[in-house]
C-alpha cells in the first residue's frame, strides 16, 4: 500500500497517516481481513517514528475500523468499508460548515434533526 | 568451425550422456543377473564390507529408474534448448534442469554398475566387497557429467531477454503520475505470496506435528525445516521509501536493502519463474550482476541499479511501488 506524507503540512503526522488508511477503507482499496503494514516497516518507509504510526493505527481502532492482535496485526473489520465513508463524511460536513462559519450546536442541532 | 563445435556439442554431449547413462546403469543388470546372489548387497561401509541388502529387483529399480530418468530428462532438455542453444544464452531454467540431470543421472548410472560389479559372482550378499574408489569414482562422474552438460548447454540467462525499452525510457514507466512535493515523504509496503508453498508449510506443518506423535524425533524435526523453508519460499516482504528498497522473507531473515542511491530507476515487469532457474533468491547481485527474489510468476518490481545491475522481485502492487521508487529517485536528482 502507498503512503505520502508531509511533514510541513498543518495535519499532524499521525492524522495524514490515518486518514491514507481510512481513505483505502472507504474506498474499498482495503476490505475486511486485510492487514495494515507492519508498523516498523511503514515507519522506516516514511522515516517518521513508529509511535506516530501505532498512534494512527489505534486512531483506527478507536473508530472501530480495524482490530489490533497481538500477534496477527493490525486487521480491517467487518463493515469497516460503510463506517469509514460515515466518518469521511463527517469530517467533510465538519471542515465545510467551519468554513462558512455555522457554530457547532448549530451543526449539532442539524444531524439530530435528520437522524 | 564454430559450426563443427555445435555439432560436437549437440551430438557427443546432448544426446550421447544421457544416452550412455542410461546404458552404463541398464546393461551390468542384464548381463550379470544370472551371477548375482539374491538378496544382493545395497549399502556399503567405509571399510568396504557390505552391511545393507536388498531383493535384485528392488535394487535395480532404486538404481535404475532415477538414472533412466535424469537421461530422459537431459535428452528432453537438450532437445527443448536447441534453438535457444543456437542463438544465445539458455534461460536458466532449463539450463539448471540439464546440469542436475546429468550430474544425479551420472552419480546413479556409476552407482548402479558399481553394486552390479560387486554383486557377481558372489555366492551371497555378505560376500559382496566395494572398495572405496567406486563411491569416489561416482562422485567424480556426477561433476564431470554436470560440467560437461554446462558447458554443452553454453552461456545461460538470468532474468528476460533484454527488450527494447518502451518508449519514454525506463525511468518513466511505472512511475508516472506521481510527484512529491518538496519535504513530501512517501513510502510503500507490500508482499508477494504464493499458493502453493503456503500450502505445502501447513501440511507440513501438521505432518511434524503427527510424526512428532507417532514416528521419530528426526521424521518430526525434517517435517518442521522443510515447513520452515516453504514458509520462506512462499511469502516476501517489500518495503519501499526513503532507506531504498528492503526485501526479506516474512521472519525478517534473509534480507536484501538496496538504498536509494544504488538505485537508478524502477519500473514493473511479468516475471517468470523458467527464466530465473525456479523458486527463491536466484542469481548473485555481487557475482552475476542480476538477481531476482521469486515466489510466484506475475507481477514483480525490477530495479535498475547501478553498475548496470538489476534485481527483481515478485509482489502484488508493483506499479504503485515502482512509482514510489521513481519519484524519490527523481526528487533526490533535483539540484535543491
Amino acid at each position: 500500500m502507498l503512503f505520502r506524507v508531509d511533514p510541513a503540512d498543518s495535519e499532524p503526522l499521525f492524522r495524514q497517516i490515518a486518514a491514507q488508511v481510512r481513505g483505502a477503507i472507504a474506498a474499498d482499496r482495503l476490505g475486511p481481513g486485510d492487514r495494515l503494514p507492519p508498523a516498523r516497516q511503514l515507519a522506516e518507509a516514511l522515516d517518521v517514528n513508529m509511535h506516530t504510526v501505532l498512534r494512527a493505527y489505534g486512531d483506527l481502532r478507536d473508530e472501530g475500523l480495524v482490530d489490533m492482535r497481538r500477534r496477527r496485526g493490525v486487521i480491517v473489520r467487518e463493515a469497516a468499508g460503510g463506517r469509514a465513508r460515515v466518518i469521511a463524511a463527517a469530517a467533510a460536513l465538519a471542515a465545510e460548515a467551519r468554513r462558512v462559519g455555522m457554530a457547532r450546536d448549530e451543526v449539532v442541532a442539524l444531524l439530530e434533526e435528520v437522524m | 568451425m564454430d559450426r563443427t563445435r555445435r555439432t560436437v556439442q549437440d551430438v557427443g554431449v546432448c544426446l550421447l550422456l544421457p544416452a550412455a547413462i542410461a546404458v552404463v546403469a541398464t546393461l551390468p543388470w542384464l548381463v550379470a543377473w544370472s551371477d548375482l546372489p539374491d538378496p544382493v548387497a545395497t549399502h556399503w561401509g567405509l571399510t568396504g564390507d557390505p552391511n545393507g541388502h536388498a531383493s535384485p529387483a528392488v535394487a535395480l529399480a532404486l538404481l535404475v529408474v532415477p538414472a533412466v530418468a535424469a537421461a530422459v530428462v537431459l535428452a528432453a532438455v537438450a532437445i527443448h534448448t536447441r534453438r535457444d542453444r543456437g542463438k544465445g544464452p539458455v534461460p536458466a531454467g532449463p539450463a539448471l534442469a540439464g546440469v542436475l540431470a546429468a550430474g544425479l543421472g551420472a552419480l546413479f548410472a556409476v552407482l548402479s554398475l558399481a553394486v552390479v560389479v560387486a554383486n557377481a559372482g558372489a555366492t551371497s550378499w555378505h560376500e559382496a566387497e566395494l572398495p572405496l574408489a567406486w563411491a569416489l569414482a561416482s562422485v567424480a562422474a556426477m561433476i564431470a557429467a554436470g560440467w560437461a552438460a554446462a558447458v554443452a548447454l553454453g552461456p545461460i540467462r538470468l532474468g528476460a531477454p533484454a527488450a527494447p525499452d518502451a518508449p519514454g525510457g525506463p525511468g518513466e514507466q511505472g512511475g508516472a503520475g506521481l510527484v512529491l512535493r518538496p519535504g513530501e515523504r512517501a513510502g510503500w509496503v507490500g508482499a508477494g505470496h504464493a499458493r502453493w508453498p503456503l500450502m505445502t508449510a501447513a501440511v507440513l506443518a501438521v505432518a511434524t506435528v503427527v510424526a512428532a506423535v507417532v514416528t521419530a524425533f528426526w521424521v518430526a524435526a525434517a517435517c518442521a525445516l522443510a515447513g520452515l523453508a516453504m514458509l520462506l519460499v512462499g511469502e516476501v516482504h517489500v518495503t519501499a521509501g526513503v532507506h531504498g528498497v528492503r526485501v526479506s522473507s516474512p521472519v525478517g531473515w534473509p534480507r536484501v536493502t538496496l538504498p536509494l542511491d544504488q538505485i537508478e530507476a524502477a519500473r514493473a515487469i511479468v516475471l517468470r519463474p523458467v527464466d530465473w532457474g525456479g523458486w527463491g533468491y536466484r542469481g548473485s547481485l555481487r557475482l552475476a550482476g542480476r538477481a531476482a527474489w521469486v515466489v510466484r510468476r506475475g507481477e514483480a518490481l525490477e530495479l535498475r541499479l547501478t553498475d548496470s545491475r538489476t534485481f527483481a522481485v515478485t509482489v502484488d502492487g508493483a506499479a504503485d511501488a515502482a512509482a514510489v521508487v521513481n519519484a524519490l529517485l527523481a526528487r533526490a536528482r533535483q539540484p535543491s
